[in-house]
């Protein structure tokens, strides 16, 4: 009865547009469709969508800057090319009505729901992003080139440095009503890495980058976001992967065993330095003396424990994601260069006493080593064990095979004989001369 | 594409007419088309379906569309969010009511002990009109609930959570040794 009502609307409706592009009820596509944004709600008016330079790979990118909440990156979901697929708008009620109200409501007067085709399913998520990678670019690099320290005021970075034309929108924005506020936010995060000149109230503060700062920040924003939990996918496949054990059989078990053990007094400083680390986490008033000192006994447990305990998983995995994290933090926000400064302070024990990523290093190496330990027993294995088999089969699939060829051999032959000849085959020939024989002699005789 | 060469400033203009909300589908086939079409309940018609997975119970619908059998998966964008269906428009943004000291030609503010006057060219503030708004997006499988490793559950569902923790700001003063050192 639904059917019934709308047969009008539906013969101008979608069909006609996929199977028929040409037919008049479709109008040209439009020049620029409208795009799917997420992004945050209550927005200030004054919120703008500015281009940025995007701080890992410094090529302009889209920002979103609120006043009200602060700096918003812009993530493009779209699905792979060859996945085919679009976007459907189709006008709310539509496919969250409930059975009950559409067939009080179903008249003529829905009939034109209109619904919008996209042909990219691009969808813009905006998600906050911290103000201190917006202004990366600017402080990085943070000397002269001499070595020297390269100060300079927020203004002086956005809007005088060689560069500055990249900043173009947010200088806009920062003049624009509602700049105060992000300006304030930028600032905040820029003392938290940098080292400040405070010259007065009225002056301007004057900033240069601290790597150290900015790794301790980092590393804290890390903590976080393990504390927050990793996404299933980045958990699966960053943590889960990298620890699993390989299988390994009966015969070899007792060879890694050894290692584990092994490995136990190696790597036995973690846990010690680990947890020390994090009472220190809590510890936020202690002062920069204090700090040396706490480090100093953090070796000291380390090495009373060294001889006693295996390195728990969680504590591994616990590295393991920390580091995930971190990485993800350096590529997605750091530009290259200062990158790989900062890996070598992480990877430095002695520059980033939070972390030591020593035990995790030695687990996966030892993880890496039992695993090529498992695949080298598994092809020997397979050698012993398959060698028969394999060939077996091989043997036993060229037979099949052959047969196979055999059959539709014969099948051809019978297809291309003619009726006659079939008919033929069910006489009797025994006691006839053979077919050929006739023409054989006859051939033979014209020759001759 | 959001990049033509240029990209100017945009803005969002707050409008006090009621926003029509929509639900966005992802289809998984490719329509070349963009643009308004009609739509019908003979040709889109999704179906609710309470279907019970190992481990949730999860909105499902199933629409057959050209004859194939679609199934749903209904992604509510997290807490603090809206969406919404933008269009770039060459409107330049007129001065709202909140600000002044501001023309139209764009943002000129009291604040001229900075610029060097070479801002004025490139400071136009063009608008995007706000068409629409919606709370989920709904992405369709054939004949298969979308999976968690789809970009668009992923997304939606992963990375807006996990850019909460990313980008984190209150984290001061948290490590004390890091700035001791150096």
């Amino acid at each position: 009865m639904k059917t019934r009502s709308r047969k009008p609307a539906a013969s101008k409706a979608k069909p006609d547009e996929t199977t028929k592009p040409t037919l008049q009820t479709l109008e040209p596509s439009v020049e620029q469709p409208p795009q799917l944004f997420v992004l945050p709600k209550n927005a200030s008016p004054n919120a703008r969508i500015i281009t940025l330079p995007n701080p890992a790979s410094s090529t302009p990118s889209r920002y979103f800057a609120d006043p009200k909440h602060g700096f918003y990156e812009f993530t493009r979901i779209a699905a792979p090319k060859k996945a085919c697929r679009s976007w459907l708008l189709a006008p709310d009620g539509l496919d969250e009505d409930d059975t009950p109200r559409q067939t009080t409501q179903d008249d003529s007067i829905q009939q034109d729901d209109e619904a919008y085709v996209l042909q990219t399913p691009d969808l813009f998520i905006a998600t906050p992003i911290d103000p201190l990678f917006i202004v990366l670019p600017a402080l990085w690099p943070a000397d002269d080139g001499m070595g020297r320290p390269d100060w300079g005021t927020l203004h002086d970075r956005l809007f005088f440095e060689p560069h500055a034309d990249r900043f173009e929108h947010l200088q806009t924005v920062l003049k624009s009503s509602g700049g105060r506020a992000l300006e304030t936010m930028i600032e905040k995060r820029m003392r938290a890495v940098c080292n400040v000149i405070d010259t007065g109230p009225e002056e301007d503060a004057s900033f240069t980058l601290n790597v150290i700062m900015l790794a301790g920040q980092l590393l804290n924003k890390a903590l976080k976001m393990v504390k927050a939990g990793l996404p299933a996918s980045m958990e699966e496949h960053f943590v889960k992967k990298a620890l699993e054990m390989p299988e390994l059989s009966m015969r070899r078990e007792e060879s890694s065993v050894s290692m584990v053990s092994e490995d136990a007094t190696a790597g036995a400083e973690s846990p010690g330095s680990v947890s020390a680390a994090t009472s220190q986490n809590t510890d936020t008033s202690a002062t920069s003396i204090a700090t040396v000192s706490t480090t100093a006994t953090t070796l000291s447990v380390a090495s009373v424990n060294a001889s006693s305990s295996i390195p728990p998983a969680a504590d591994i995995s616990h590295l393991l994601r920390l580091r995930t994290a971190l990485t993800f933090l350096l590529t997605t926000y750091t530009p290259p260069a200062l990158r790989a400064h900062l890996q070598t302070i992480f990877a430095d024990p002695a520059k980033s006493p939070l972390v030591d990523f020593t035990p995790l290093n030695k687990h996966l190496a030892h993880i890496a080593a039992l695993r090529s330990e498992a695949q080298a027993l598994r092809s020997i294995s397979d050698n012993i064990s398959r060698k028969r088999g394999v060939l077996d089969d091989d043997e036993a699939v060229e037979k099949a095979n052959v047969k196979k060829q055999k059959k539709e051999d014969e099948e051809a032959k019978k297809k291309g004989m003619s009726h006659g000849v079939k008919r033929l085959m069910k006489a009797d020939t025994s006691g006839m001369k053979k077919m050929s024989s006739f023409f054989g002699k006859a051939a033979a005789g014209k020759k001759g | 594409m959001p990049s033509p060469p240029i990209n100017p400033v945009y803005s969002l203009p707050r409008t006090n007419l009621p926003i029509q909300s929509l639900t966005p589908n992802i289809l998984p086939c490719h329509l070349h088309h963009n643009g308004p079409t009609g739509i019908s309940k003979r040709y889109w018609n999704p179906q609710k379906s309470p279907t019970t997975t190992t481990t949730r119970v999860r909105e499902n619908s199933i629409a057959y569309f050209r004859g194939r059998k679609l199934c749903s998966r209904a992604l509510k964008l997290p807490a603090g969010y809206q969406g919404v269906l933008l269009r770039k428009t060459d409107r330049d943004e007129r001065a709202p009511s909140s600000t002044f000291g501001r023309r139209s030609d764009g943002v000129e503010d009291e604040e001229q002990d900075l610029d060097d006057g070479e801002e004025d060219t490139g400071d136009e503030v063009k608008t995007m009109e706000v068409l629409a708004s919606f709370g989920q997006v709904i992405v369709w499988g054939h004949d298969a609930i979308p999976e968690d490793g789809d970009e668009y559950v992923k997304g939606i569902e992963e990375w807006m959570g996990f850019a909460a923790a990313v980008s984190d700001a209150s984290v001061n003063s948290y490590c004390p040794w890091f700035v001791a050192g150096d």
